[in-house]
């Protein structure tokens, strides 16, 4: 087998051996060894203990292999929570970013004298972020002004399904 | 009337103030307002004669409190501040009990941010902080508005935002969202940042460790077996119990064997950190459940106002709970601040017949004292206010209330050394009740609500249901079979072997990597090499390669030289990649993580800068206490190091042996 022609430091083409060795094992051929352990024994038991070891290596490959086959055919390594247990806290953001509503209802209201037509007004007055009318994860807020006063119903969340009318948020001013 | 806030918090100033916040912190720049010590002076403890007949209610309506409102909207469409109209808001609505007007204070905030009139802003801010004084979001404001108007005054709005973030320490619709986004945050980075560690330090000492196990293990096994001995270890328990995080916390002990001390203490932080995990979980849930919880409530009541509707929710849950000590004292402060005679006897007697938790004592002896001097009664209220004064040491209200006490006792000596004591402990708020010039329970006597940490404590015994907000995702990457409770003693088990695998390694018999070629740099070789940093192959040939044979060296150069650029363009894309990720190749592990950390901490904070529960009193903007700026602050200086890293290459470590370089 006959190897490239390696280029040098200096340009100079020089022919190289055909059987360039490892690395390390390249310093031992071409210098004198050091005096380390050689391990690199060629005794009969060690050829006995590498064929062993290859051949259960084999076996424990093979045996781990159609273990995970059965084990996991019908599954997926990385199940996604379902989606209602993605976040635990959602009942509690739902009802911070109530509060966080109904005080900048308080706010605009204080100043314009009366409650604006839409939350999406609070966010064009910059009293609250655009994220804030879907936080958390889309949530929906129904809103409606009457009156003096409104009504806010928060989203629908995992442990409260179902949003009643004591849930809702009212406020009226006459009252 | 429109809501237009110009601009948003910009990011330039708060290196300023950054740095000015450092400044600040120097007592050299302590400074005390001269009008503060014109009012102490006017505090009348030097012998005028003082009214010592029973305080009286407020004779204020609530509807005085519109009044003055809509009359401050009239006075500020003229053009002007309205600073009259505000001071009889504050203190018409302070007489009424309502110790924090947070809708009228956020509305007041939001005109002066629109104020072109640099002075009247100013003064509208400070009516604001004074329309709710323990609200934080007014002092956040006046400090961006004064940084906005004139960057060079950087004492005076340093001064204003380190007011705000002491109040917002001691407001607990602040503190409490605002540490559980710091909390989640923090995790969050510290997670990322340390799988980024891992996989850096797999690359860097899978090789390694497979080579020292190739040299303790009996002849036979050679390097290919030795490798896949090693997979199959990391591996195998992960497949078995059908858990990625088994796979990822196995690799991170196989790897941590090798490891030097500064990669070991990420590796150490990496499992303290899985250690804490449900104790994270439990605290963040403790910290969301606070929104909308019976604590919040009680919360309000103290530190807003408590109305008609307010006082029956507290008979009602102090019926249904009469053993629980704070809904009985928030009942009481509501009794005392509405003033009538029969109410503070009802708050002596109950507090005289009643044991108290130790976090209470103090605070319902100060209103026995308050409620027994608006009964006209100096020498009794004595009593009470000198045991209060003992409990609570760092409040002014009881050396307040003796100061008024010895005044209607003609004892005008103790009454002045009770106001000294008063102003060392709370001088702003001795301040401002001073101003309060009437005669009422709520103006002349301080009442205050219970500290920030009783409220934590009571929060946490209030019984719940309790919510994870990591089982879930815990239970996919951990597996179905680990539950979240065990990572306690994983993470501990973790901690314990990185930590005795350090002292091993201390003995010099593990390789390390070279910092030239990557390879295992064995310390047998030492001998050789003088225990120089570099491996064998790499000491022979750019060392004392002189001595080589020329063919040899010629072909050792071209190999070892393609590793080092290769390791060296690994380290730079790497980085580009994922921040630190270079360092950790380098085996700069601390900068690294650092590197890391910040710059996903600071993404989070720039991106969703309020966080998980978002205060309902934090409008106007998202960069209250300049959360967004310090985020891109953040990654702005991470990503010029990081560029500055790749542009200019990240050295690796060079340690030979036992540390020597």
């Amino acid at each position: 087998m006959s190897r490239k022609k390696l280029p040098t430091p200096i340009s100079m083409p020089i022919e190289m051996p055909d059987d360039l060795p490892i690395i390390r094992d390249n310093s031992e051929l071409l210098f004198t060894p050091d005096e380390v352990a050689n391990k690199s024994s060629k005794g009969v038991g060690a050829v006995v203990v590498h064929h062993v070891v290859t051949f259960l290596q084999i076996l424990m490959v093979l045996a781990l292999g159609a273990w995970s086959y059965v084990t996991y055919k019908n599954t997926d390594l990385f199940v996604a929570p379902e989606p209602g247990q993605r976040n635990a806290l959602e009942p509690y953001l739902v009802d911070a970013q109530m509060q966080r509503l109904d005080q900048a209802l308080r706010v605009y209201e204080s100043l314009n004298e009366k409650f604006p037509v839409t939350l999406d007004v609070l966010v064009e007055e910059g009293l609250l972020e655009p994220s804030d009318l879907d936080y958390p994860a889309s949530s929906i807020y129904r809103y409606q002004r009457f009156g003096e006063g409104f009504k806010l119903e928060g989203p629908r969340t995992q442990t409260n399904p179902s949003v009643s009318q004591e849930d809702a948020l009212i406020f009226d001013e006459q009252q | 009337m429109y809501l237009h806030i110009p601009g948003r918090f910009s990011v330039a100033p708060f290196w300023l103030t950054l740095f000015a916040l450092f400044v600040f912190s120097m007592p050299a720049l302590a400074q005390r307002d001269a009008s503060l010590e014109e009012l102490l002076n006017h505090a009348n403890t030097e012998g005028r004669a003082v009214d010592d007949s029973p305080v009286p209610k407020s004779n204020v309506a609530e509807v005085n409190l519109q009044v003055h409102w809509q009359l401050w909207k009239r006075v500020l469409q003229k053009g002007k501040p309205g600073l009259d109209e505000l001071k009889a808001l504050e203190h018409d609505g302070r007489s009424v009990g309502r110790v924090n007007q947070t809708t009228k204070a956020t509305g007041v905030m939001a005109m002066a941010l629109q104020q072109k009139d640099a002075a009247a802003g100013h003064d509208m801010f400070l009516a604001a902080q004074r329309l709710a004084p323990d609200l934080p979001y007014p002092y956040f404001a006046h400090s961006r508005y004064l940084m906005d108007r004139d960057i060079a005054a950087f004492p005076r709005y340093v001064a204003a935002a380190s007011k705000g973030f002491k109040v917002a320490w001691k407001w607990p619709d602040t503190r409490f969202p605002w540490s559980l986004k710091w909390l989640i945050y923090g995790v969050l980075a510290l997670l990322a940042a340390s799988f980024s560690f891992l996989i850096a330090q797999t690359v860097r000492q899978f090789g390694i460790v497979a080579y020292d196990l190739a040299r303790v293990l009996p002849k036979g096994f050679s390097s290919n077996q030795t490798v896949v001995l090693l997979l199959a270890v990391v591996l195998v328990p992960g497949v078995l119990l059908k858990s990625p995080l088994a796979v990822l916390l196995a690799l991170a002990l196989v790897v941590s064997v090798t490891q030097r001390w500064n990669e070991r203490l990420v590796s150490l932080a990496l499992f303290a950190l899985i250690g804490s995990l449900p104790f994270v979980d439990k605290l963040a849930d403790n910290l969301a459940s606070y929104s909308g919880s019976p604590t919040q409530a009680l919360v309000a009541a103290q530190y807003v106002a408590c109305d008609a509707g307010c006082v029956e929710d507290l008979h009602a849950r102090q019926q249904a709970a009469p053993e629980d000590r704070y809904i009985l004292f928030t009942e009481l402060l509501a009794e005392f601040r509405k003033g009538n005679p029969a109410g503070h006897k009802r708050v002596i007697e109950e507090v005289s017949s009643r044991t108290w938790p130790a976090d209470l004592q103090s605070y319902v002896e100060n209103l026995a004292g308050a409620a027994e001097l608006a009964l006209g009664h100096p020498k009794k209220a004595i009593l009470w206010l000198e045991k209060a004064q003992t409990g609570m040491k760092s409040e002014a209200a009881p050396a307040f209330n003796l100061m008024r006490a010895h005044q209607m006792d003609d004892d005008f000596d103790a009454a002045s050394a009770s106001l000294s004591a008063a102003t060392a402990r709370n001088l702003e708020q001795v301040a401002q009740f001073l101003t309060y010039e009437r005669r009422d329970v709520n103006s002349f006597l301080m009442a205050p609500g219970l500290p920030v940490s009783t409220f934590w404590n009571y929060h946490l015994s209030t019984p719940r249901e309790q919510r994870s907000v990591i089982l879930p995702y815990w239970k996919v990457l951990a597996g179905k079979d680990i539950a979240l409770e065990l990572a306690t003693p994983i993470g501990l088990i973790g901690f314990i072997f990185v930590l005795l695998g350090g002292f091993v390694r201390l003995r010099a018999r593990m390789s390390t990597p070279c910092p030239r070629c990557g390879l295992a740099r064995d310390p047998r070789d030492d001998k050789t090499t003088g225990a120089h940093h570099l491996c064998l192959p790499c000491y022979r040939t750019f060392v004392t390669g002189a001595g080589m044979d020329y063919q040899a060296r010629v072909y050792n150069e071209r190999v070892l030289g393609g590793r080092l650029r290769f390791q060296s363009g690994l380290r730079r894309i790497s980085s580009l990649v994922a921040p630190g990720t270079g360092h950790h190749l380098a085996g700069r592990s601390l900068s690294g993580f650092a590197i890391g950390v910040s710059f996903v901490l600071g993404l989070l904070l720039a991106l969703f800068p309020l966080g998980l529960i978002r205060p309902a009193s934090e409008l106007l903007s998202d960069n209250w206490g300049g959360t967004s700026s310090v985020g891109w602050m953040m990654v702005t200086l991470t990503c010029a190091i990081v560029l500055g890293a790749v542009v200019r290459g990240i050295d690796p470590v060079q340690v030979g042996t036992g540390g020597r370089k």
